[in-house]
């Protein structure tokens, strides 16, 4: 495959040579020196122009072309064997730029992509630091253990609330998102975090409160849920637990699948 | 011969230099970025999804509905036109879980179709925009927000207009064909027409509309088959713009074999006469863009066929030997230029929508040969039926195109 690769990236290569012996073996000999003229001239505005205009500028200066040469075939009532051969000329003409295109593409393209990756890559560590408080379960249970060890230090509470919910797996993925939506709105984004075992079952970290203020969490989600989804059918559990050990709490809480 | 030939010839050359400059123009409108800027406040949509014996892949359709990502009052209605499977069931268990979720059943009612379906799904809601989405439709998170930007931005904008992918592209030969006309003709010729004629065509689904347009405009014709074709008119008859924002994407299916996709043409080759019918017989259309959109109906759905069945024609005579008049009109090179045409129509399309592959490519260029001549057959079929049924003054009965169970996006 990856040779197959290899040799997919080397085509507008040959194609580009191909061309180059096509216009040498079949146009009068006064023509090759205009291709080449022509060749060069429109590779030099190819990159000259913007490189979002570049296939636009291929396609039109290869109809515009066509058209001329079309042109004068009709003026100079020109019979069909040597209508092939303005055919042939247009045809050297497009495929050369557009292998010359292709190739620039190409390297473009990695270009941008090295480009966008690196921006995903900033975006993700903003994400993960600072926007968002949904983490993975390993994310979760470090910056949950870190945190614990600050609360201690300062005689603070921290608590584990599980919130699961009882519903029809076909629907499970879109109430996923729901409870993520209305989590991340009814707690606090610098101090809290919450993570997902499977799509049912939620943890979040509510830190330095009581049990008054994970109260006041709870009733914070039902009544955003309950304007999205109809929380009278659904069986929802929340169960709050003091944290004082980590791994006591959540096995407690009966996540099996948590690491 | 000779003057009829030479006639054709600068038809052809008229047409295919529209159509250069239409690619051209697509070309330039999909390179150019678009800027988006979100609104301060979004206007209510109410999404209207008409159904019928949609069980099949209506649980992902609704379930893709509610994971759109709009800031503003969203609601999605379910419009089960008499449906006879499970889709009452799934439309009501979404409906109990879900408070912005409504199954709807609509009254039994004639003529039956979509457009009388979404006019009741018009009475029964109050939204200031509506979107509609066939009941195979998976938008992507981003679609609504994006059309419902454009269309609150552009001025006098009736509404905005998506792009409609093909979900199963990579079913078979078929497939993949359909998905590319629709990059070409669906998206990049609107994008050229767009750009120059500032004209929009409503695809049918993944297109949002202002409600108080659609009521100046009288609501939705019931008889009309190619409902949206027949709303585009009355919408631009009445000056108002339909923007098209290739970015708003939707996934739908497109038929997997030959029998149900010309049966889905037919239909919508039936529907475009009966809409160019309607605005021969109304004179108050024959102005301004309303004219381009019938011309532009008129070069698709005829001049196009007509052409392309002389230039079958021709290239049939000359194989078998018959002897014909010696050419110095260069046809073959209008005939060549034809083809370089539609060649950068298909790369170009695929370039933007990135999905180049040698297999796209070799099938894009494959379907002058083959896909472009099943138009000849559809156009047929349409005149037949339609002028039968104009002839015993029957209605043309609705048709629900086939579904395949398919995954998610």
């Amino acid at each position: 495959m990856k040779q197959l690769n290899n040799m997919l990236i080397a085509i507008p290569f040959i194609l580009f040579v191909y061309a180059q012996v096509m216009a040498i073996y079949f146009l009068p000999q006064s023509l090759v020196l205009v291709h080449i003229v022509v060749l060069v001239s429109m590779t030099v505005f190819l990159f000259l122009i913007k490189w979002n205009w570049s296939f636009a500028f291929i396609v039109g200066t290869t109809l515009l072309y066509g058209f001329i040469l079309t042109w004068r075939a009709f003026g100079a009532q020109l019979p069909q064997a040597q209508q092939i051969e303005f055919i042939v000329m247009n045809v050297i003409y497009f495929v050369s730029l557009l292998a010359i295109w292709y190739s620039a593409q190409h390297l473009h393209k990695l270009k941008l992509t090295l480009e966008n990756e690196m921006q995903k890559k900033s975006k993700l560590q903003k994400y993960v630091n600072e926007q968002s408080s949904l983490l993975t379960n390993r994310e979760f249970t470090e910056r949950v253990s870190l945190s614990l060890v600050g609360l201690k230090r300062r005689n603070e509470m921290g608590y584990l609330m599980k919130i699961s919910a009882n519903m029809i797996k076909e629907n499970e993925n879109i109430y996923k998102k729901v409870l993520t939506e209305v989590i991340e709105d009814s707690t606090r984004d610098q101090f809290d975090f919450f993570t997902y075992t499977d799509s049912l079952t939620f943890l979040i970290y509510l830190q330095n409160t009581d049990e008054e203020g994970s109260r006041v969490v709870q009733s914070r989600v039902l009544n955003k849920l309950s304007r999205k989804i109809n929380i009278n059918d659904l069986t929802l559990i929340f169960t709050t637990k003091r944290i004082d050990d980590l791994q006591d709490t959540i096995s407690h809480f009966k996540v099996g699948s948590f690491s | 011969m000779k003057i009829l030939l030479f006639c054709v010839m600068i038809f052809f050359a008229l047409l295919l230099i529209y159509y250069s400059i239409l690619t051209v123009a697509g070309i330039y409108f999909r390179q150019k970025k678009q800027m988006k800027k979100p609104l301060k406040e979004y206007p209510s949509v109410a999404i209207l999804i008409p159904a019928h014996n949609e069980g099949i892949v209506i649980h992902n359709t609704l379930e893709a509905m509610l994971k759109l990502t709009y800031p503003g009052q969203l609601d999605v209605y379910l419009l089960d036109d008499q449906s006879t499977d499970n889709t009452a069931d799934i439309g009501r268990e979404f409906s109990s879980i879900f408070t912005n979720c409504h199954y709807v059943q609509v009254p039994n009612g004639n003529p039956k179709g979509k457009s009388r379906v979404l006019n009741y799904g018009l009475s029964i809601t109050e939204s200031d925009y509506f979107i509609v989405y066939d009941a195979d439709n998976q938008p992507n998170e981003d679609a609504l927000k994006l059309l419902v930007e454009k269309a609150v931005q552009t001025p006098n904008a009736a509404g905005a207009i998506g792009y409609v992918r093909t979900i199963n592209q990579e079913k078979n030969l078929l497939t993949r064909m359909i998905s590319i006309e629709f990059q070409v003709f669906q998206l990049l010729m609107q994008c050229g027409r767009w750009a120059l004629f500032k004209t929009g065509s409503l695809p049918g689904t993944n297109m949002l509309l202002k409600r108080s347009v659609i009521e100046e405009v009288g609501g939705y014709d019931p008889y009309a088959l190619a409902e949206d074709a027949e709303l585009t008119i009355r919408i631009t008859a009445k000056d108002y713009l339909l923007p098209i924002v290739p970015e708003a994407e939707t996934w739908e299916q497109e038929p997997e074999n030959l029998k149900v996709f010309l049966k889905q043409r037919t239909r919508w080759l039936i529907g475009n006469l009966y809409l160019l019918e309607k605005l021969f017989y109304d004179p108050t259309f024959w102005r301004g863009k309303v004219l381009y959109h019938t011309g532009q109906h008129l070069l698709t759905y005829f001049f196009f066929v007509i052409m392309l069945l002389f230039s079958n024609v021709w290239v049939v005579l000359n194989v078998v030997g018959v002897e014909l008049p010696v050419l110095t009109q260069p046809l073959l090179m209008i005939w060549f230029l034809s083809y370089m045409v539609f060649s950068f129509q298909v790369v170009g399309s695929m370039i933007f929508n990135q999905n180049t592959s040698a297999i796209n490519l070799l099938v894009g260029m494959f379907m002058y040969f083959t896909y472009s001549q099943l138009f000849l057959i559809l156009l047929f079929r349409a005149i037949y039926s339609y002028s039968v049924s104009r002839l015993r003054g029957k209605t043309i009965a609705w048709d629900k195109t086939k579904r395949y169970k398919e995954g998610q996006v």
